[in-house]
């Protein structure tokens, strides 16, 4: 019972998401149907620009709008895109281009060192590996 | 997830496309596959609605059932596949050889059938109709035909044999192909072919994530697409109509046009499909301990056929004992998988190098005189390397 109450204890309230959200954000010129598509969709980015979106990937499963922040945060590269385990596996990496940038050993900072050493020895061992074996380009005979 | 797969899935996020994660293939894929489309109807998961079978890309039967919810109709349907089906996976069993292992001798049939199918959805759904199919009686005052019956045991042989680690009698291709590739998309993203494909092989200049995006809705079965499905309600209604209870093949295959246009379509998408994905893999050279577990699927392949002529039967349910021995083969089988894999694979090694679990050198000198002692000997002489 106690775990289940601080559960509950920890589900946010309505009105106070409601109090955070920024003045005059709302899904009005989104919902308008008269409004050519293109619009709308600008809109609906406006939108997610001041509030932001939380995007991850069990979202598709239960949302119609998740292909939308997908589609966001593969243009942003933010980590959540592939999922937890990425963000979980990234700590102190911005985003999945800067990630790629470190498994070719690009200088990391303090924030990104504990596994920008761990991705350049794997992005190492790999491209030594591909460079050099014969069987990477090899195709069956048959 | 090793940071190997993380650096991977960062690079095909910047280079569009996906990265391999072994150099070669580690499952065995013959020339001649047999391969399976299956489609249900809606969420009736134990009755196959459409089903599209051949041993080529050219050749591609489609059968379709009508109502599948009607046993008549859908043991029709499945009597045509038993028909392609049973005569091909047989066919292998009589040409054995004998094999010495130890004092033991026993006989293991020299070829195996092996069964492609898009996912593990289809592979679950083989499973499903054999556990329907395997246990129906031939006699009696509703008889199921034999060769129905008969297609139930190898389904069910089939679906307990794909829980076999490294197993290759059946292969999904959305397994194959997560296990040799990299791609910058989630782990639930990555069930989809299409969607898996088209990172692997998007059209120049198009990054992978929106090829994905515009393909990843193509539904390659069994389960169909909503829209799929409310386009096909109105052909099922009408078809019951007009069969008017009826379930003689002589008055239903007349009704069985407009239905079989409807699902044509579905499964020659995920045909292609298939077969792409299938022949871009085969190309790929196969690692050497692959000839080993297809002689075990060998072996596996044969016992089934001789429990299957003495009609033996499986309990539906393990004794604890059973499941005991079961979790620990297939624990067995997966250390042993994944160790053939490291060994055969630069790539599969690299993981274990990060975790320190593995080390990479040249063995510069070899003391064959001094040997580790004790019960974790390894039988093996020390070596020195840098």
């Amino acid at each position: 019972m106690a775990r289940i109450a601080t559960v509950l204890a920890r589900v946010p309230d309505a009105q106070d998401i409601a109090d955070n959200v920024p003045a005059n954000v709302n899904f009005g010129s989104v919902a308008d149907a008269t409004v050519e598509a293109a619009r709308r969709i600008d809109a609906l980015h406006d939108i997610a620009e001041r509030v932001g979106t939380s995007y991850s990937p069990a979202c598709l499963a239960t949302c119609g709008n998740a292909l939308f922040c997908r589609a966001r945060a593969f243009r942003a590269g933010a980590l959540c895109l592939t999922g937890p385990e990425t963000v979980r596996g990234l700590p102190g990496v911005r985003s999945i281009g800067r990630a790629a940038e470190l498994t070719d050993g690009a200088p990391a900072t303090a924030e990104e060192a504990p596994v920008a050493a761990h991705l350049a020895k794997a992005g190492r061992l790999y491209d030594a590996v591909v460079r050099t074996s014969p069987a990477s380009r090899a195709r069956r005979s048959a | 997830m090793s940071h190997l797969d993380t650096a991977l899935i960062a690079r095909s996020f910047r280079d569009g496309r996906a990265q391999r994660t072994a150099l070669y293939s580690h499952r065995r894929l013959v020339t001649k596959p047999l391969a399976i489309s299956l489609w249900q109807l809606g969420a009736e998961p134990f009755s196959a609605a459409a089903m599209g079978f051949g041993e080529s890309a050219r050749d591609l039967r489609i059968v379709v059932a009508g109502d599948p919810r009607n046993r008549d109709l859908a043991f029709a349907a499945l009597l045509q596949f038993a028909r392609w089906f049973n005569p091909r996976f047989e066919t292998h069993s009589s040409d054995r050889e004998t094999v010495a292992r130890g004092e033991n001798r026993y006989e293991r049939a020299r070829k195996a059938p092996q069964v492609v199918v898009a996912n593990e959805a289809t592979v679950e759904m083989l499973g499903r109709l054999g556990r329907r199919l395997a246990y129906l009686p031939t006699t009696g005052a509703r008889p199921a035909p034999l060769e129905v019956v008969r297609l139930g045991q190898h389904l069910l042989f089939l679906g307990r044999h794909a829980s076999v680690p490294g197993q290759q009698l059946v292969v999904a291709l959305t397994d194959l192909l997560r296990r040799h590739w990299a791609t910058a998309q989630a782990e639930v993203e990555r069930f989809s072919l299409a969607a898996l494909d088209a990172f692997i092989e998007p059209p120049q200049g198009v990054h992978g994530f929106d090829w994905a995006a515009a393909r990843e809705r193509d539904s390659v079965g069994p389960v169909p697409s909503g829209e799929d499905d409310e386009r096909l309600e109105p052909l099922v209604e009408e078809f019951n109509t007009l069969r008017a209870g009826a379930t003689d093949p002589a008055r239903i295959n007349s009704l069985l046009p407009p239905i079989e246009q409807h699902y044509r379509p579905l499964i020659l998408r995920g045909w292609e499909l298939m077969w792409r994905c299938r022949d871009r893999e085969a190309a790929i050279q196969e690692a050497p301990s692959v000839q080993r577990r297809w002689e075990e699927d060998r072996e596996a392949y044969t016992a089934h056929m001789d429990w299957v002529v003495r009609d033996g039967r499986w309990r539906t349910r393990q004794t604890p004992r059973q499941a005991a021995m079961l979790l620990h083969r297939l624990e067995e089988a997966q250390a042993r998988l994944d160790a053939e894999e490291a060994v055969d694979d630069p790539l599969r090694r690299i993981p274990l190098i990060l975790d320190h679990k593995a080390v990479q050198g040249t063995v510069t000198r070899l003391d064959r005189d001094n040997y580790e002692m004790g019960a974790r000997s390894t039988g093996l002489p020390s070596a020195g390397h840098h």
